[in-house]
Protein backbone atom coordinates (compact mmCIF):
# COMPACT_ATOMS: atom_id res chain seq x y z
CA UNK A 1 0.00 0.00 0.00
CA UNK A 2 3.27 2.21 0.37
CA UNK A 3 4.67 3.91 -2.53
CA UNK A 4 3.92 6.11 -5.24
CA UNK A 5 0.21 7.31 -4.92
CA UNK A 6 -2.10 8.38 -8.01
CA UNK A 7 -4.81 11.25 -7.50
CA UNK A 8 -7.28 12.14 -9.88
CA UNK A 9 -9.78 14.44 -9.83
CA UNK A 10 -13.33 13.30 -10.76
CA UNK A 11 -17.30 12.69 -9.93
CA UNK A 12 -17.11 11.42 -6.32
CA UNK A 13 -18.80 7.83 -4.91
CA UNK A 14 -19.32 7.20 -1.58
CA UNK A 15 -16.27 5.59 -0.11
CA UNK A 16 -13.83 7.38 -2.04
CA UNK A 17 -10.79 8.58 -0.18
CA UNK A 18 -10.53 12.32 -0.72
CA UNK A 19 -8.35 14.72 0.18
CA UNK A 20 -7.58 19.24 -0.23
CA UNK A 21 -4.06 20.91 0.33
CA UNK A 22 -4.83 22.84 2.74
CA UNK A 23 -1.39 25.27 3.49
CA UNK A 24 1.51 22.92 3.64
CA UNK A 25 -0.13 19.30 4.28
CA UNK A 26 -2.67 17.50 2.80
CA UNK A 27 -6.53 16.79 4.36
CA UNK A 28 -8.01 13.79 4.38
CA UNK A 29 -11.46 12.40 4.26
CA UNK A 30 -13.82 9.62 3.43
CA UNK A 31 -16.81 10.83 1.12
CA UNK A 32 -19.86 9.27 2.29
CA UNK A 33 -22.14 10.24 -0.38
CA UNK A 34 -25.16 12.97 -0.46
CA UNK A 35 -22.13 15.63 -0.34
CA UNK A 36 -21.04 14.33 3.05
CA UNK A 37 -17.99 14.23 4.42
CA UNK A 38 -16.55 11.73 7.10
CA UNK A 39 -13.23 13.08 8.66
CA UNK A 40 -10.70 13.63 11.28
CA UNK A 41 -10.55 17.21 11.77
CA UNK A 42 -11.57 20.46 14.02
CA UNK A 43 -14.34 22.47 14.02
CA UNK A 44 -11.90 24.79 11.94
CA UNK A 45 -9.01 23.22 9.73
CA UNK A 46 -7.34 26.23 11.37
CA UNK A 47 -7.63 24.26 14.74
CA UNK A 48 -6.07 20.93 12.91
CA UNK A 49 -3.10 21.30 14.80
CA UNK A 50 -4.53 21.69 17.97
CA UNK A 51 -4.78 18.00 18.66
CA UNK A 52 -7.40 18.81 21.78
CA UNK A 53 -10.60 19.83 19.67
CA UNK A 54 -9.70 17.27 16.30
CA UNK A 55 -12.35 13.91 16.71
CA UNK A 56 -13.70 12.03 13.86
CA UNK A 57 -16.56 14.29 12.09
CA UNK A 58 -18.82 14.79 9.63
CA UNK A 59 -19.02 17.50 7.34
CA UNK A 60 -20.43 18.88 4.37
CA UNK A 61 -18.26 18.55 1.15
CA UNK A 62 -18.13 22.51 1.15
CA UNK A 63 -16.62 22.47 5.01
CA UNK A 64 -14.31 19.86 4.28
CA UNK A 65 -12.98 21.45 0.32
CA UNK A 66 -12.98 24.75 1.41
CA UNK A 67 -12.81 25.83 -1.76
CA UNK A 68 -10.04 23.80 -2.17
CA UNK A 69 -9.68 21.12 -5.40
CA UNK A 70 -10.75 17.87 -4.65
CA UNK A 71 -8.37 14.47 -5.33
CA UNK A 72 -9.60 11.29 -5.07
CA UNK A 73 -7.16 8.25 -4.60
CA UNK A 74 -6.97 5.96 -7.21
CA UNK A 75 -5.73 2.46 -6.42
CA UNK A 76 -3.92 -0.15 -8.11
CA UNK A 77 -4.65 -3.63 -8.77
CA UNK A 78 -3.11 -4.64 -5.59
CA UNK A 79 -5.01 -2.00 -3.35
CA UNK A 80 -7.96 -2.42 -5.04
CA UNK A 81 -7.90 -6.56 -3.92
CA UNK A 82 -6.86 -5.46 -0.55
CA UNK A 83 -9.83 -2.46 0.52
CA UNK A 84 -12.86 -3.65 2.22
CA UNK A 85 -16.19 -3.35 0.36
CA UNK A 86 -17.59 -0.02 0.29
CA UNK A 87 -20.20 -0.70 3.15
CA UNK A 88 -17.22 -1.87 5.50
CA UNK A 89 -15.39 1.15 4.59
CA UNK A 90 -18.28 3.62 5.95
CA UNK A 91 -19.71 1.37 8.21
CA UNK A 92 -16.23 1.72 10.12
CA UNK A 93 -16.14 5.31 9.34
CA UNK A 94 -19.06 5.83 10.86
CA UNK A 95 -18.20 4.00 14.24
CA UNK A 96 -15.30 6.29 14.55
CA UNK A 97 -17.68 9.74 14.54
CA UNK A 98 -16.68 11.36 17.84
CA UNK A 99 -13.45 9.31 18.29
CA UNK A 100 -10.42 11.73 19.53
CA UNK A 101 -7.01 10.97 20.31
CA UNK A 102 -5.32 12.74 17.03
CA UNK A 103 -1.78 12.57 16.78
CA UNK A 104 -0.52 14.27 13.85
CA UNK A 105 2.74 11.65 13.52
CA UNK A 106 0.73 8.69 14.94
CA UNK A 107 -2.85 8.91 14.24
CA UNK A 108 -4.05 12.29 11.96
CA UNK A 109 -6.87 12.22 9.45
CA UNK A 110 -4.59 10.49 6.52
CA UNK A 111 -3.81 6.99 9.31
CA UNK A 112 -7.91 7.51 9.79
CA UNK A 113 -8.89 7.58 6.56
CA UNK A 114 -7.01 4.34 5.41
CA UNK A 115 -7.71 2.30 8.58
CA UNK A 116 -11.84 2.65 7.32
CA UNK A 117 -10.32 1.55 3.79
CA UNK A 118 -7.86 -0.86 4.47
CA UNK A 119 -8.00 -1.67 7.91
CA UNK A 120 -4.48 -0.68 8.54
CA UNK A 121 -3.78 2.87 9.43
CA UNK A 122 -0.78 4.84 7.77
CA UNK A 123 0.35 7.74 6.26
CA UNK A 124 2.40 8.26 3.00
CA UNK A 125 2.66 12.01 3.84
CA UNK A 126 4.68 11.19 7.18
CA UNK A 127 6.44 8.01 5.31
CA UNK A 128 7.14 10.31 3.05
CA UNK A 129 8.93 13.13 5.38
CA UNK A 130 10.56 10.37 7.21
CA UNK A 131 12.76 9.40 4.43
CA UNK A 132 13.45 12.99 3.61
CA UNK A 133 14.89 13.23 6.99
CA UNK A 134 18.68 13.67 6.53
CA UNK A 135 21.15 11.28 7.28
CA UNK A 136 24.00 10.99 10.44
CA UNK B 1 23.19 13.69 27.79
CA UNK B 2 23.25 17.31 29.55
CA UNK B 3 20.32 19.95 28.54
CA UNK B 4 23.58 22.17 26.68
CA UNK B 5 24.38 19.29 24.23
CA UNK B 6 20.91 18.27 23.64
CA UNK B 7 20.08 22.24 22.82
CA UNK B 8 23.47 21.79 20.74
CA UNK B 9 21.98 18.30 19.17
CA UNK B 10 18.64 20.16 18.51
CA UNK B 11 20.08 22.99 16.78
CA UNK B 12 22.57 21.03 14.63
CA UNK B 13 19.65 18.77 13.62
CA UNK B 14 17.72 21.93 12.67
CA UNK B 15 20.42 23.19 10.67
CA UNK B 16 20.30 20.78 8.75
CA UNK B 17 16.60 20.72 7.41
CA UNK B 18 17.44 24.60 7.28
CA UNK B 19 21.07 25.25 6.43
CA UNK B 20 20.34 29.24 6.45
CA UNK B 21 19.97 29.37 9.71
CA UNK B 22 22.80 31.03 11.45
CA UNK B 23 22.87 28.87 15.24
CA UNK B 24 26.56 28.85 16.85
CA UNK B 25 27.19 28.50 20.56
CA UNK B 26 27.58 32.59 21.53
CA UNK B 27 23.59 32.89 19.90
CA UNK B 28 22.23 29.36 21.02
CA UNK B 29 19.94 29.57 24.36
CA UNK B 30 16.98 27.50 25.56
CA UNK B 31 14.56 30.63 24.86
CA UNK B 32 14.65 30.50 21.13
CA UNK B 33 11.35 30.62 19.59
CA UNK B 34 10.64 27.90 16.89
CA UNK B 35 8.12 29.93 15.14
CA UNK B 36 8.91 33.80 15.90
CA UNK B 37 12.81 33.87 16.12
CA UNK B 38 14.02 30.95 13.31
CA UNK B 39 10.51 30.94 10.95
CA UNK B 40 9.77 27.44 11.42
CA UNK B 41 7.01 26.51 9.47
CA UNK B 42 4.68 24.04 10.21
CA UNK B 43 6.30 21.56 7.95
CA UNK B 44 10.01 22.13 9.45
CA UNK B 45 7.92 21.57 12.73
CA UNK B 46 7.09 18.15 11.88
CA UNK B 47 10.80 17.08 10.13
CA UNK B 48 12.38 18.33 13.56
CA UNK B 49 9.78 15.87 15.50
CA UNK B 50 10.31 13.27 13.36
CA UNK B 51 14.81 14.12 13.21
CA UNK B 52 14.44 14.06 17.29
CA UNK B 53 12.50 10.90 16.91
CA UNK B 54 15.52 9.52 15.37
CA UNK B 55 18.62 11.29 16.96
CA UNK B 56 16.78 10.31 20.35
CA UNK B 57 15.22 7.20 19.73
CA UNK B 58 11.70 7.96 21.32
CA UNK B 59 8.40 8.74 19.69
CA UNK B 60 6.85 12.11 19.74
CA UNK B 61 3.27 11.12 20.17
CA UNK B 62 0.25 13.36 21.93
CA UNK B 63 2.05 16.75 21.21
CA UNK B 64 1.28 19.98 19.24
CA UNK B 65 3.08 22.69 18.19
CA UNK B 66 1.43 24.92 21.16
CA UNK B 67 3.76 23.04 23.44
CA UNK B 68 6.93 23.30 21.30
CA UNK B 69 7.21 26.79 20.90
CA UNK B 70 10.98 27.35 21.68
CA UNK B 71 13.91 25.02 22.08
CA UNK B 72 13.56 24.74 25.95
CA UNK B 73 9.85 23.33 25.01
CA UNK B 74 11.53 20.49 22.82
CA UNK B 75 14.65 19.76 25.48
CA UNK B 76 11.35 19.48 28.36
CA UNK B 77 9.52 16.73 25.90
CA UNK B 78 12.96 14.92 24.56
CA UNK B 79 13.55 14.89 29.00
CA UNK B 80 10.23 13.44 29.64
CA UNK B 81 9.48 11.07 27.07
CA UNK B 82 13.49 9.94 28.12
CA UNK B 83 12.27 9.50 31.84
CA UNK B 84 14.55 11.96 32.99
Amino acid sequence: MKGQERWDVHPLKPGDHIRVKYQNFYHHGLYEGDGMVIHFAGPDMRQLLEPEVVQVRRDSLDTFSMDRHIEVRCYSLRERLQRRPVEKILSAARKSLGEKGYDILYNNCEHFVNRCVFGKAFSSQIDEMRKMIPED
Amino acid sequence: MERKEMIAALAELLCRLRPELQLNEENLHEGIHLQNDLAINSVTLLMLALSVEKKFDIRFESVGPAQLQTLGDVCDYIETRLGK
